[in-house]
């Protein structure tokens, strides 16, 4: 499979998945949703560029780079849904999907905190002399709030081996007339600043990430999307146009996905509602004493 | 066995678990070459070099984020943050990620790291270099706190914690830093988290009180001893979790209790205490569960003696609450 059709499959099984939540989160039946904005195609060129031992983190959008890793959509939406079969024992909002094993860090609702977070993994990774890298993704905003300077800042100190993509589209709030590249440079940071194609930011990304993993520092990539230009369907024209495109195949590939994705929500539903005394699992390796008064209290409210 | 400080104390502990666990980083402003700005971390970055003992730039959202990074890769960063007053821009940080790392990962995530920072005043330090923010921690579920108040509790707390799975908040009273020497043995030892201890008995008023307040706690429970009032003084040592039950258990025996502390009084911990105690041990009280703390006010530069509850402010409490 060319890395074009790669792209595009990725890219449509994150923007099928958001048009399904899209509908269940108007009908109530799951929380948040935060869809990708038309980025998928970048995420997944960016994390297509990653080995298996390199590591991402992601934003609350960026669920394509978890099926780039390999996450199947039967766990992400197991996830969404937030039921017994949840990976995450139903604490966090759909979209904040982590794996340990896919090396998937757990995005935050705070827009740049995993900045800094991100760029910790890449030098820890560098001081333990593991030459994996960190990619580290945000939209436009990200890069207004104090955690991307701090982390842009100490990856010029620190040279740690890690991308920050970042995605513009220009429809973002207030901002001074600078690109965001323009403030990698003021950090001591190699920044670049490339077009949403994806082949050119997975280009991009697969060079920084070399880079990095060889121990020559953190690159900052601006990847400018053309919302009015559609990314996924440009891609698919492309790839049209391309002549290797199967029209059949796509519709087929199409029709799979969504059976997939709603036979993943039934089975997410099916498995029921976590256990009550999951609320109270996962705040510290050990039950403190406190939380096992307050879950012999929370019991008691339905033994009665 | 030899006489020390807690200043080296805590250096003593910091070099066994480097030595012990080469996980084990420190990062902070100044804490290499200069050794940390109350010389606490002295001589680590000459034994262990640039990769183990860190300087940062000065962000402490920066050197937070960062150990968070560090410690879901599998290390066991102990950031300093040089005052307890300047944890504010780590305070996002701290209580929206590194608190919920465990949690809001189903358990994928863990983030052990201790953030060790001096606390409290005395030191004619003013707003800035004087506060104890201990009970907005405390009110963050997932991170553990400590603040011990001697060397010996310092020593074996801050390896326990540096060996915890989670992220613990390791308060340093400052002013006890090199007011107090003792016994502490050279070999590496851990104080368990979340026990308290018995630093006085008696059976008329029980007094919780930790860090450099122990000491005035003290001083003032040996002024009413002359009056008559024996005072049982409990130094938590672990603010959270607390040993709740070795504060109920002097509290069933004596039926009274003060709670001393340097922070404001208003949501302190003192009043989580006395609440805890009182859904616990409602029946045994003879008068009314008491705090004496710091004012509802930003700590101030020239009276902070007045500020403080030192002695001379606990000790009438103690003789009212003994003979109410």
């Amino acid at each position: 499979m060319s890395e074009l059709l790669q792209i595009y499959r990725h890219a449509l099984r994150a923007r099928l998945v958001d048009e399904r939540l899209e509908v269940l989160a108007r009908g109530g039946r799951i929380g948040l949703h935060a869809d990708s904005q038309q980025a998928e195609t970048v995420i997944v060129a960016a994390t297509l560029a990653l080995t298996e031992n390199d590591w991402v983190f992601p934003t609350a959008r960026d669920h394509a780079a978890a099926f780039v890793r390999g996450v199947d959509v039967g766990t992400y939406l197991a996830h969404v849904i937030g039921g017994a079969s949840d990976p995450l024992s139903g604490h966090a909002a759909p979209g904040c999907f982590c794996s340990r094993a896919k090396k998937i860090a757990p995005p935050t609702g705070q827009l740049s905190q995993h900045l800094t977070q991100a760029m910790g993994l890449a030098w820890a990774a560098r001081l333990r002399k593991d030459a994996s890298c960190v990619l580290a993704l945000l939209p436009e905003t990200a890069a207004d709030a104090g955690d991307f300077h701090s982390a842009v800042n100490f990856a010029g100190v620190t040279k740690a081996p890690i991308v920050f993509l970042v995605r513009t589209d220009g429809s973002e709030a207030p901002a001074p007339d600078v690109e965001v590249a323009d403030k990698g440079i003021a950090y001591g940071v190699t920044s670049l600043d490339v077009s949403g194609d994806p082949l050119l930011v997975l280009e991009a990304v697969r060079e920084a990430a070399d880079r990095a993993r060889r121990g020559e520092g953190p690159t900052l990539v601006e990847a400018r999307i053309s919302l009015e230009h559609r990314p996924l369907e440009a891609v698919r024209q492309r790839l049209i146009d391309d002549g290797a495109f199967d029209e059949g195949a796509d519709m087929q590939h199409r029709r799979e996905v969504m059976g997939e994705i709603e036979a993943a929500i039934v089975a997410a539903i099916d498995s029921g509602a976590p256990s009550l005394d999951s609320i109270f699992d996962h705040v510290t390796a050990e039950l403190a004493p406190h939380l096992a008064r307050q879950r012999d209290e929370l019991r008691k409210v339905y033994e009665a | 066995m030899t006489q020390k400080n807690m200043v080296q104390a805590i250096n003593e502990s910091l070099r066994l678990e480097m030595q012990r666990d080469d996980r084990v980083v420190i990062l902070g402003e100044d804490v290499g070459k200069v050794g940390g700005v109350f010389r606490v971390t002295a001589g680590l970055w000459d034994e262990f070099g640039d990769d183990r003992v860190i300087d940062t730039p000065l962000n402490e959202g920066g050197i937070i984020g960062a150990a968070i990074g560090m410690a879901a890769y599998g290390m066991r960063p102990v950031p300093e943050i040089q005052f307890a007053d300047f944890i504010f821009p780590a305070f996002d940080q701290i209580v929206s990620e590194a608190a919920k790392f465990r949690y809001r990962s189903g358990g994928e995530y863990t983030c052990p790291m201790v953030i060790r920072t001096p606390v409290g005043g005395g030191i004619r330090g003013g707003a800035y270099h004087s506060q104890s923010p201990e009970a907005l921690f405390i009110h963050t579920a997932g991170l553990k706190v400590v603040c011990p108040s001697n060397p010996h509790d310092a020593k074996g707390l801050l390896a326990a914690a540096i060996q915890d799975d989670d992220p613990v908040l390791f308060f340093e009273p400052k002013r006890v830093y090199r007011a107090v020497k003792m016994d502490v043995p050279d070999e590496a030892f851990t104080t368990p988290l979340g026990v308290g201890k018995i630093v006085r008995e008696g059976e008329h008023v029980t007094v919780v009180a930790w860090g450099a307040m122990l000491y005035e706690a003290l001083s003032a429970a040996e002024q009413v001893a002359e009056q008559g009032i024996e005072c049982e003084v409990i130094d938590p040592r672990t603010l959270w979790p607390l040993d709740l039950d070795i504060i109920t258990q002097s509290v069933e025996k004596t039926g009274r209790i003060v709670v001393v502390h340097e922070a404001p009084k208003a949501c302190g911990f003192g009043a989580e205490v006395l609440q805890l105690v009182t859904e616990k041990s409602f029946l045994h009280f003879q008068a009314p569960p008491t705090r004496v703390t710091g004012w509802d006010t930003p700590f101030p530069y020239t009276l902070e003696n007045d500020y403080l509850p030192l002695a001379h402010r606990i000790a009438p409490k103690l003789l009212e609450i003994g003979r109410y």
